[in-house]
């Protein structure tokens, strides 16, 4: 049995135009799956139907995991609050620690006097540090990742996914992300799902067997070139880029 | 005590940004002055003549009384209707449906001009107290439901989104998300409310009582005594310019100091 399973038949922000339609797939224990596809495409809307954000107009999610987070595209920290309540506003539903709260704010590479400060003080790589510690806090076993770095400069981006995959591995999380980013899907995933067409389904899907470790920048570059081969991947990022 | 002295610096920063404010009082006071040359005693006493009208008047104890009594009657007028707009503006502006629902009954009555709200309030209530806190309620209550209302609408749906991740109560996300929100919209329309509750009492008072501020204008008035009434006018721009500066403005500093300056 897997913990999450996504069944949408449709979805539509308007119901009588859908934008996604007939789309199964399923996230177990540990697993990684990254969303592809151009930007517009509906990766997001699907990520926010898989966590329950939004509901299908037809079909269902199922969700057995005890614990989510979600890293936003935008950091979405409240700019009154300082970083330490930012990172514990994750614990209010539950207990709040403040303790633990710095423990993982220095994981994530903040120092206490960081932890003072207000949002809008903090650089945007900072912030998403904040935002990070917030999501892990909460020790989730599944994540959702709506692109959180994309903003950042790629040497930046790099020291981020390092610190999420370090988390990833520590506590075996399940992954469900969001990415129009080839060589980040190859890196990080167990299964990439190719989004594509209007409305929106799954156009492919492709495992990737060799453990992440071993997934070196040959590796990857030369899995990119075979997947820039694919038809199904060359015409879901063409449809809106014409 | 790092906190009190931080405290204490920003008391003195703020008394010390006060330097720009006291400047154009006194260029204020100055062209008073030169239109008081031109014009005359009668029509418009000089400041010093308006001053020494204002210590006559408060040598008499009366005087301190009727400054009370409206202070009183603007201060309960008010505070109810801050408690209770700001409340059920808040309530309603949860609901999409509520808001368009109770829009045209805003506008209805704000639309009604307070003098026909003193003109009412004199017929219905025998009370002088009752009739100036009334007019001031229903006049301004308005206003800051309106704000309230309007600042619950235009939250942001991606910070409730991220609340909702978290599983957070809605009474949490009260507190933490929608009222610092809120408050942005809430603390103009108070300022502004506040200084109008001062104006309609003045009002309902020469109208329609005996005592206060405003009885003792009728008083002035029917005596043609320009200076009392310049005297007058200062002592409620003083208790204006006291509560919003002492009282209003380092609330509002301390509430939103996350801003960038």
């Amino acid at each position: 049995m897997s913990l999450l399973s996504v069944n949408i038949k449709e979805y539509g922000y308007m119901p009588i135009y859908p934008n996604i339609r007939n789309i199964r797939f399923e996230v177990n224990i540990g697993q990684i799956i990254a969303i592809i596809g151009a930007s517009g495409s509906g990766k997001t809307t699907l990520l926010k139907l898989a966590a329950g954000l939004i509901y299908p107009h037809d079909g269902d999610v199922i969700n057995h995991f005890n614990k989510q987070a979600y890293l936003f595209q935008e950091t979405r920290l409240l700019p009154w609050k300082n970083c330490l309540d930012n990172i514990t506003l994750s614990q209010l539903a539950s207990k709040v620690d403040k303790k633990k709260a710095r423990q993982y704010a220095l994981l994530m590479g903040l120092n206490d006097e960081d932890l003072k400060k207000y949002p809008t003080e903090l650089s945007g790589g900072m912030r998403q540090r904040v935002a990070l510690a917030r999501a892990f806090i909460t020790e989730p076993d599944l994540l959702f990742l709506d692109e959180p770095f994309g903003a950042l400069d790629f040497m930046l981006r790099e020291e981020m996914q390092q610190l999420l995959l370090g988390q990833i591995e520590l506590q075996k999380r399940a992954v469900l992300m969001v990415t129009h980013d080839l060589d980040e899907a190859i890196k990080l995933a167990d299964m990439i799902i190719v989004l594509g067409g209007e409305p929106a389904e799954i156009t492919k899907s492709i495992s990737i067997s060799k453990s992440r470790e071993t997934r070196d920048a040959e590796y990857i570059f030369v899995e990119k070139q075979r997947l820039m081969q694919m038809p199904e991947i060359i015409t879901s990022f063409k449809v809106r880029n014409q | 005590m790092q906190n009190l002295k931080q405290i204490l610096a920003n008391i003195l920063h703020y008394l010390w940004s006060g330097w720009g404010g006291v400047a154009s009082l006194f260029l204020l006071l100055a062209s008073w002055e030169y239109g008081h040359l031109k014009m005359g005693s009668l029509i418009l006493p000089s400041p010093k003549e308006s001053l020494l009208a204002l210590h006559i008047a408060l040598v008499n104890e009366q005087a301190f009384i009727d400054i009370l009594i409206t202070c009183k009657r603007a201060f309960f007028g008010f505070g109810a209707a801050a408690i209770l707009a700001s409340a059920s503006g808040i309530l309603a502006g949860i609901s999409m449906t509520t808001s368009m629902a109770l829009r045209p009954i805003i506008t209805f009555t704000m639309g009604v001009p307070p003098i026909a709200w003193i003109i009412l309030a004199l017929m219905w209530f025998a009370n002088d107290d009752m009739t100036a806190g009334f007019t001031v309620f229903v006049v301004i209550f308005p206003i800051i439901f309106a704000s309230a209302m309007q600042g619950m609408r235009m939250r942001r749906a991606t910070l409730n989104e991220m609340a909702n991740i978290y599983q957070l109560s809605l009474w949490q996300k009260l507190i933490h998300l929608d009222l610092p929100q809120v408050i942005s919209y809430l603390f103009p329309a108070w300022i502004v409310a506040m200084g109008m509750s001062w104006k309609i009492v003045v009002m309902a008072e020469l109208l329609g009582t005996n005592n206060g501020i405003g009885a003792a204008m009728a008083t002035a008035r029917v005596n043609i005594d320009t200076a009392a009434t310049m005297a007058w006018i200062l002592v409620i721009i003083a208790m204006l310019l006291l509560i919003e500066y002492l009282f209003l403005e380092p609330i509002k500093r301390h509430i939103e100091r996350w801003k960038p300056r």
